[in-house]
Protein backbone atom coordinates (compact mmCIF):
# COMPACT_ATOMS: atom_id res chain seq x y z
CA UNK A 1 0.00 0.00 0.00
CA UNK A 2 1.27 3.04 -0.74
CA UNK A 3 0.88 5.78 1.70
CA UNK A 4 -0.05 9.75 1.55
CA UNK A 5 3.23 11.27 3.32
CA UNK A 6 3.05 15.60 2.29
CA UNK A 7 1.17 17.83 1.40
CA UNK A 8 1.40 21.05 -1.00
CA UNK A 9 0.29 24.06 -1.90
CA UNK A 10 1.14 26.75 -4.00
CA UNK A 11 1.23 30.47 -3.31
CA UNK A 12 1.78 33.81 -5.51
CA UNK A 13 2.99 35.47 -2.27
CA UNK A 14 5.19 33.55 -0.08
CA UNK A 15 5.95 36.00 2.79
CA UNK A 16 2.31 36.68 3.07
CA UNK A 17 1.23 32.95 3.19
CA UNK A 18 3.88 32.20 5.49
CA UNK A 19 2.50 34.78 7.82
CA UNK A 20 -1.48 33.46 7.70
CA UNK A 21 -0.25 29.87 8.34
CA UNK A 22 2.03 30.80 11.01
CA UNK A 23 -0.05 32.76 12.88
CA UNK A 24 -3.26 30.71 12.82
CA UNK A 25 -1.88 27.10 12.60
CA UNK A 26 1.69 27.79 14.30
CA UNK A 27 3.26 26.30 11.11
CA UNK A 28 7.35 26.55 10.60
CA UNK A 29 8.63 27.15 6.76
CA UNK A 30 12.24 26.94 5.94
CA UNK A 31 13.19 27.33 2.34
CA UNK A 32 14.35 24.54 0.53
CA UNK A 33 17.43 25.18 -2.07
CA UNK A 34 16.44 28.88 -3.03
CA UNK A 35 14.22 27.11 -5.03
CA UNK A 36 11.01 28.90 -4.03
CA UNK A 37 10.37 25.84 -2.09
CA UNK A 38 10.01 25.36 1.39
CA UNK A 39 9.18 22.80 3.89
CA UNK A 40 6.21 23.24 6.07
CA UNK A 41 6.78 21.84 9.85
CA UNK A 42 3.07 21.52 10.82
CA UNK A 43 3.99 19.85 14.36
CA UNK A 44 5.60 17.80 16.96
CA UNK A 45 7.38 14.80 15.18
CA UNK A 46 5.99 12.06 17.51
CA UNK A 47 1.90 13.38 16.65
CA UNK A 48 0.08 11.70 13.91
CA UNK A 49 -0.10 14.11 11.05
CA UNK A 50 1.97 14.82 7.98
CA UNK A 51 3.93 17.87 7.43
CA UNK A 52 4.06 20.05 3.96
CA UNK A 53 5.48 22.35 1.02
CA UNK A 54 4.90 25.70 -0.15
CA UNK A 55 5.32 26.56 -4.05
CA UNK A 56 6.04 29.30 -5.65
CA UNK A 57 3.09 29.20 -8.11
CA UNK A 58 4.41 28.06 -11.57
CA UNK A 59 1.55 27.41 -13.34
CA UNK A 60 -1.86 29.10 -13.51
CA UNK A 61 -4.10 26.28 -12.23
CA UNK A 62 -1.94 25.35 -9.72
CA UNK A 63 -4.04 23.79 -6.82
CA UNK A 64 -2.96 22.33 -3.44
CA UNK A 65 -2.39 18.33 -3.92
CA UNK A 66 -1.32 15.32 -2.04
CA UNK A 67 1.92 13.32 -2.08
CA UNK A 68 1.54 9.80 -2.48
CA UNK A 69 4.94 7.53 -1.32
CA UNK A 70 6.05 4.85 -3.88
CA UNK A 71 8.33 1.83 -4.63
CA UNK A 72 9.13 2.58 -8.05
CA UNK A 73 8.03 5.06 -9.93
CA UNK A 74 8.15 4.18 -13.20
CA UNK A 75 5.80 0.80 -12.58
CA UNK A 76 3.43 3.78 -10.61
CA UNK A 77 3.31 5.54 -13.70
CA UNK A 78 2.56 2.59 -15.80
CA UNK A 79 -0.03 1.87 -14.10
CA UNK A 80 -1.56 5.40 -13.88
CA UNK A 81 -2.08 5.55 -17.43
CA UNK A 82 -3.47 2.01 -17.61
CA UNK A 83 -6.09 2.87 -15.71
CA UNK A 84 -6.77 6.13 -17.50
CA UNK A 85 -4.89 9.13 -15.60
CA UNK A 86 -2.21 11.24 -17.43
CA UNK A 87 1.04 12.24 -16.09
CA UNK A 88 1.39 16.07 -15.76
CA UNK A 89 4.63 16.49 -14.79
CA UNK A 90 7.10 13.88 -16.09
CA UNK A 91 9.40 12.10 -13.49
CA UNK A 92 12.01 14.68 -12.24
CA UNK A 93 14.94 13.71 -10.55
CA UNK A 94 15.18 15.07 -6.96
CA UNK A 95 19.33 14.99 -6.19
CA UNK A 96 19.89 12.49 -3.06
CA UNK A 97 16.49 12.57 -2.49
CA UNK A 98 14.44 10.69 -4.72
CA UNK A 99 12.00 10.90 -8.16
CA UNK A 100 8.87 12.78 -8.18
CA UNK A 101 5.97 13.56 -10.59
CA UNK A 102 2.58 14.22 -10.71
CA UNK A 103 -0.04 12.85 -12.47
CA UNK A 104 -4.20 13.61 -13.44
CA UNK A 105 -7.03 11.34 -11.80
CA UNK A 106 -9.50 9.92 -14.56
CA UNK A 107 -11.03 13.03 -12.99
CA UNK A 108 -8.98 15.21 -13.53
CA UNK A 109 -7.45 15.90 -9.98
CA UNK A 110 -3.77 16.23 -9.60
CA UNK A 111 -1.81 14.18 -7.68
CA UNK A 112 2.20 13.95 -6.92
CA UNK A 113 4.16 10.44 -6.58
CA UNK A 114 7.47 10.21 -4.97
CA UNK A 115 10.16 7.37 -4.82
CA UNK A 116 12.20 8.35 -1.94
CA UNK A 117 15.88 7.37 -2.72
CA UNK A 118 19.63 8.85 -1.91
CA UNK A 119 20.62 7.13 -5.06
CA UNK A 120 18.82 9.52 -7.38
CA UNK A 121 20.94 11.80 -9.28
CA UNK B 1 -1.51 21.82 13.95
CA UNK B 2 -1.03 18.72 11.74
CA UNK B 3 -2.43 17.47 8.64
CA UNK B 4 -4.13 14.18 9.37
CA UNK B 5 -6.54 13.27 6.35
CA UNK B 6 -7.31 14.23 2.88
CA UNK B 7 -9.95 14.09 0.37
CA UNK B 8 -10.30 13.42 -2.87
CA UNK B 9 -13.81 14.90 -4.91
CA UNK B 10 -15.00 11.98 -7.42
CA UNK B 11 -18.20 13.00 -9.87
CA UNK B 12 -18.22 9.44 -10.07
CA UNK B 13 -16.60 8.05 -6.96
CA UNK B 14 -16.68 4.07 -8.28
CA UNK B 15 -14.52 4.88 -11.17
CA UNK B 16 -11.88 6.40 -8.53
CA UNK B 17 -12.12 3.99 -5.96
CA UNK B 18 -10.93 1.77 -8.74
CA UNK B 19 -8.02 3.62 -9.86
CA UNK B 20 -6.84 4.22 -6.91
CA UNK B 21 -7.02 0.59 -5.23
CA UNK B 22 -5.90 -0.59 -8.30
CA UNK B 23 -2.86 1.78 -8.56
CA UNK B 24 -2.34 2.44 -5.16
CA UNK B 25 -3.93 -0.82 -3.39
CA UNK B 26 -5.86 1.51 -1.62
CA UNK B 27 -8.58 -0.28 0.59
CA UNK B 28 -11.77 1.55 0.61
CA UNK B 29 -15.02 1.26 3.00
CA UNK B 30 -18.28 3.47 3.04
CA UNK B 31 -18.50 5.88 5.86
CA UNK B 32 -22.01 5.25 7.30
CA UNK B 33 -24.69 5.31 3.97
CA UNK B 34 -23.44 8.89 2.73
CA UNK B 35 -21.19 9.86 -0.29
CA UNK B 36 -17.84 9.02 0.96
CA UNK B 37 -15.34 6.28 1.28
CA UNK B 38 -12.87 6.31 4.05
CA UNK B 39 -9.53 5.12 2.25
CA UNK B 40 -7.14 3.26 4.51
CA UNK B 41 -3.44 3.86 2.49
CA UNK B 42 -1.57 1.75 4.48
CA UNK B 43 -0.75 0.78 8.33
CA UNK B 44 0.92 2.22 11.46
CA UNK B 45 4.01 2.54 12.50
CA UNK B 46 4.13 2.97 8.49
CA UNK B 47 4.40 6.80 8.50
CA UNK B 48 1.43 8.35 6.86
CA UNK B 49 -2.42 9.45 6.44
CA UNK B 50 -5.47 7.96 5.15
CA UNK B 51 -8.12 9.97 3.93
CA UNK B 52 -11.29 9.16 1.54
CA UNK B 53 -13.27 9.96 -1.31
CA UNK B 54 -16.07 11.99 -1.62
CA UNK B 55 -19.11 12.76 -3.82
CA UNK B 56 -19.44 16.00 -5.04
CA UNK B 57 -22.98 15.49 -4.66
CA UNK B 58 -22.30 14.85 -0.73
CA UNK B 59 -20.20 18.34 -0.54
CA UNK B 60 -19.11 19.92 -3.80
CA UNK B 61 -15.17 20.52 -2.91
CA UNK B 62 -11.63 20.52 -4.56
CA UNK B 63 -9.03 18.24 -3.16
CA UNK B 64 -7.96 18.84 0.28
CA UNK B 65 -5.76 18.46 3.00
CA UNK B 66 -7.65 18.51 6.58
CA UNK B 67 -5.69 20.16 9.15
CA UNK B 68 -6.26 18.72 12.86
CA UNK B 69 -7.60 21.75 15.63
CA UNK B 70 -8.21 21.97 19.34
CA UNK B 71 -10.82 24.93 18.71
CA UNK B 72 -12.58 25.56 15.62
CA UNK B 73 -14.20 28.35 16.63
CA UNK B 74 -11.01 30.26 17.47
CA UNK B 75 -9.48 29.34 13.99
CA UNK B 76 -12.38 30.50 11.97
CA UNK B 77 -12.27 33.44 13.48
CA UNK B 78 -8.47 33.95 13.10
CA UNK B 79 -8.71 33.20 9.58
CA UNK B 80 -11.59 35.31 9.00
CA UNK B 81 -9.56 38.06 11.11
CA UNK B 82 -6.29 37.44 8.34
CA UNK B 83 -8.63 37.54 4.73
CA UNK B 84 -9.36 34.07 4.91
CA UNK B 85 -12.77 32.70 3.78
CA UNK B 86 -15.03 30.20 5.01
CA UNK B 87 -16.24 28.12 2.26
CA UNK B 88 -18.30 25.54 4.52
CA UNK B 89 -19.33 26.82 7.66
CA UNK B 90 -18.40 24.50 10.93
CA UNK B 91 -20.83 21.35 11.01
CA UNK B 92 -21.43 18.29 13.12
CA UNK B 93 -20.72 14.89 11.48
CA UNK B 94 -21.61 12.25 14.33
CA UNK B 95 -18.34 10.30 15.23
CA UNK B 96 -15.93 12.32 13.75
CA UNK B 97 -16.41 16.00 15.07
CA UNK B 98 -16.96 19.57 14.03
CA UNK B 99 -15.88 20.05 10.20
CA UNK B 100 -15.14 23.32 8.41
CA UNK B 101 -13.06 24.44 5.28
CA UNK B 102 -11.53 27.35 4.13
CA UNK B 103 -9.53 29.62 1.28
CA UNK B 104 -6.67 30.92 2.30
CA UNK B 105 -5.67 34.14 0.67
CA UNK B 106 -4.12 32.37 -2.49
CA UNK B 107 -7.69 30.44 -3.27
CA UNK B 108 -6.58 27.59 -2.01
CA UNK B 109 -8.57 24.84 -0.09
CA UNK B 110 -8.19 23.38 3.16
CA UNK B 111 -10.39 21.65 5.94
CA UNK B 112 -10.37 21.61 9.21
CA UNK B 113 -11.27 19.11 12.14
CA UNK B 114 -12.10 19.60 15.78
CA UNK B 115 -12.74 16.04 17.04
CA UNK B 116 -15.31 16.36 19.75
CA UNK B 117 -14.58 15.75 23.03
CA UNK B 118 -18.11 14.58 24.10
CA UNK B 119 -17.40 11.47 21.59
CA UNK B 120 -14.39 10.58 23.27
CA UNK B 121 -15.09 11.34 26.63
CA UNK B 122 -18.35 8.55 25.98
CA UNK B 123 -16.38 6.36 24.27
CA UNK B 124 -13.52 6.76 27.78
CA UNK B 125 -16.64 6.29 29.77
CA UNK B 126 -18.17 3.56 27.70
CA UNK B 127 -14.66 1.80 27.66
CA UNK B 128 -13.97 2.08 31.35
CA UNK B 129 -17.71 0.60 32.06
CA UNK B 130 -17.05 -2.13 30.02
CA UNK B 131 -14.28 -3.61 32.34
CA UNK B 132 -16.30 -4.00 35.29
Amino acid sequence: MNRVVNFDFPTDHPERAKEFFTDIFGWKFKEWLNEDYWLVETGDKIKRGINGSMIKRRLPEQKPTIMIQVENIDITLKKVVDEGGLVVFPKRTIPKVGYMAYFNDPEGNTVCIMQFTTDAI
Amino acid sequence: MKVIHFEIPARDPERLKHFYSTVFNWKFSQWKDVGFWVALTGQPPEFGIDGGIIDVKELDIPLNSIIEVKDIDEVIHKITAKGGTITVPKFFEQGVGYLAYFRDLDNNVFGLRQVNPLICKKSEAYEQSSEF
